[in-house]
């Protein structure tokens, strides 16, 4: 593979479209020298099986984070034309709209310093996350149906948020293409207690400071200052949302069959966007989506009830602010300029985020005039960003960004090395506080499992496909 | 015989026998001991599990999904399983009881949840009259 790619200049690389038969274009990886030294092969080959689906536009794109996934890689993003292109669940992932939300509160980190303990304990003991967590809001089936096509709004309504919430969150917190008829029995139980958890693996809440502003206007527009304490949450659509992907990888091997797609892996299973099986899967995809962000909006009315508690202060002295919430797993209909035309596309971003530029129509007004909030969380002892979508975002990516640091090792290779080691007490040596309920969790994740989220913001600023607002700094983490 | 493997995001499970029921039974007792950290699941109640599927590699999933969504839902692992397998053609079927244990949530803890069997990097082969198995858990 090495030898097939091409440098086109310091922060971009590309995989010819002869590099394998069947390939629709070309893949145009974001990488500088120090991401390259670490790109997976078997990453870079999955970006390129993506090239093969039918309906690609332009290029197959994948981000510095880029990481081996299942059929698409982790940090990629491809467009399908949605007249004659194709809508995979591959191509969104197990875990439909897993995204992060950003939360600022009136505190300054270093009065807040002497509650940090404190506030973990509770934060751990009242946010239910772990294997299997049920634990949360219980939906019961007449409902579910309004929590599906409601999004964050139907948690807002049953009093786990604010109404202002619902602007500052990517589509407003909810696609109006949900069809909960398309959604299994199965998917709907795997859902019912589900609501307001965590869960496991890489999925956290953060208690963290900014540390750095490097554009005092848009982190004013975003309600940043230096030296706030703000609150970083990273979850997804949970049991509900891997057991629609689950059931339509199975519907969607049948109709590649049936409409003649050939498959380079089996996990590209993909149909044509327009047919049945792909309009089902959409409508479903949407509601396990609309799932994921009344998720996070209920975990956000926990963690504002715990902050108001440990503080002893009221919502209005707290003012806990949502600033954005992303999805970065997730097939959208958004149109996009191809060659001087206006072009109805399929975008899919699997471990990648929405960067649309300034002046987008849905973008909040407040924000329109910096690009869109774009968050990027890192790992638990080093940093996290927010960044804003530009022009050249626009331009090049279909308004895609990078979605976090990404993965450099494996979770056993982690597990290796961190044997004999406490991870927890390092990183409370360094004044962050973790707690975690899986046992090897905090050895999975630390911080050496990830590459250094500098080196990736690094790449997708210099590349001019976002631009750096703040930085994070963690000082208590809660993971699943 | 099966062994796990850990992955990025993500858990192998390979398994071998001399027969179909017995390669989706060690499948089933190494799913328990990756969901619960090697801790003993007991037989003490009992889930009925009917599948068919096109082909060999799709019935592998759809039951190793099968014990996902019994974990996932009522915390149900199985001590191994008892009934039919075919992997013959292009309509292989299980018909089987999965003796087995509904496990406290604090009991699981130490372990890890898989939350879908993939596609990803998956094998079934039938070689000197050894069943063997290979399947990505997303977890």
């Amino acid at each position: 593979m090495s030898g097939l790619i091409e440098r086109l200049d310091g922060f971009r690389l590309r995989i010819p479209p002869s590099y394998k038969p069947g390939m629709n274009g070309p893949v145009i990886v974001y990488a500088d020298p120090v991401i390259e030294k670490d790109l997976e092969n078997s990453a870079l080959e999955q970006a390129a099986n993506t090239a093969t689906l039918p309906g690609l536009v332009g290029a197959a794109l994948a981000m510095p984070d880029i990481h081996s996934g299942y059929g698409f890689p982790i940090g990629g993003v491809a467009a399908f034309d949605a007249r004659d292109g194709v809508i995979s669940p591959g191509g969104v992932g197990y875990d439909i709209n897993c995204g992060v939300r950003l939360i600022a509160t009136s505190l300054e980190a270093g009065t807040a310093a002497k509650r940090l303990q404190d506030l973990s304990l509770r934060l751990y003991a009242g946010i239910p996350a772990g294997v299997g967590a049920g634990g949360g809001v219980r939906v019961g089936r007449r409902e579910q149906e309004a929590l599906l096509t409601g999004g964050a709004a139907w948690a807002v309504n049953n009093g786990l948020g604010r109404p202002e919430d619902l602007g500052a969150i990517e589509s407003g917190g909810a696609l109006p293409g949900a069809d909960p008829d398309a959604v299994s029995a199965r998917a709907l139980e795997r859902g019912r207690d589900q609501l307001g958890t965590l869960g496991s693996g890489n999925h956290f809440m953060e208690v963290q400071e900014v540390t750095d502003v490097y554009d005092e206007d848009s982190a004013r527009a975003f309600g940043l200052f230096k030296g706030q304490l703000t609150v970083m949450l990273h979850t997804g659509s949970r049991g509900f949302g891997h057991q629609v992907c689950t059931d339509f990888i199975e519907v969607m091997r049948a109709a590649a069959a049936r409409y003649g797609i050939a498959l380079a892996d089996q996990q590209l299973a993909a149909a044509p966007f327009r047919s049945t099986e792909g309009q089902r899967y959409f409508g479903a995809m949407q509601a396990a989506a609309n799932y994921a962000w009344a998720n996070r909006q209920a975990l956000t009315g926990l963690t504002r009830e715990i902050f108001e508690k440990v503080f002893g202060m009221g919502a209005k002295a707290l003012d806990m602010r949502l600033v954005y919430d992303v999805a970065h797993n997730i097939a959208k209909l958004e149109e996009h300029e191809i060659g001087g035309k206006k072009l109805a596309l399929v975008v899919h971003r699997k471990g990648a985020t929405r960067a649309f530029g300034p002046g987008h129509p849905e973008l909040p007004a407040a924000y329109a005039p910096y690009g869109q909030p774009v968050i990027i969380p890192g790992d638990m002892g080093r940093a996290s960003y927010l960044l804003a979508g530009t022009g050249g975002a626009m331009a090049e990516t279909f308004g895609s960004s990078c979605h976090g640091a990404g993965r450099l090792i494996s979770r056993g290779e982690a597990l290796r090395r961190a044997r004999g080691r406490r991870i927890a007490d390092e990183l409370a040596g360094k004044g962050i506080w973790v707690r975690s309920s899986g046992r090897e969790t905090l050895s999975e994740e630390m911080p050496e499992a990830y590459k250094n989220v500098e080196n990736v913001v690094a790449v997708v600023t210099g590349a001019g496909i976002a631009r750096r607002v703040a930085r994070f700094r963690p000082l208590a983490v809660i993971k699943g | 015989m099966f062994e796990i493997s850990a992955g990025s995001g993500d858990a192998t499970l390979k398994a071998g026998a001399d027969s179909a029921e017995g390669l989706f039974r060690e499948l089933a007792l190494g799913f328990s001991v990756l969901s619960r950290s090697g801790a003993e699941v007991r037989p003490l109640e009992k889930r009925r599990v009917s599948l068919s599927a096109p082909d060999g590699e799709s019935l592998l999933v759809n039951f190793i999904n099968e014990l996902v969504f019994l974990l996932d839902t009522q915390g149900f692992l199985p001590a191994g399983l008892e009934g039919m397998v075919s992997l013959a053609g292009n309509a292989c079927r299980l018909e089987a009881e999965l003796p087995g244990e509904t496990a406290p949530p604090g009991l699981r803890q130490d372990g890890k949840l898989a939350k879908a069997a993939t596609y990803h990097a998956l094998k079934l082969e039938l070689r000197d009259g050894i069943w063997r198995a290979e399947v990505t858990l997303d977890l």
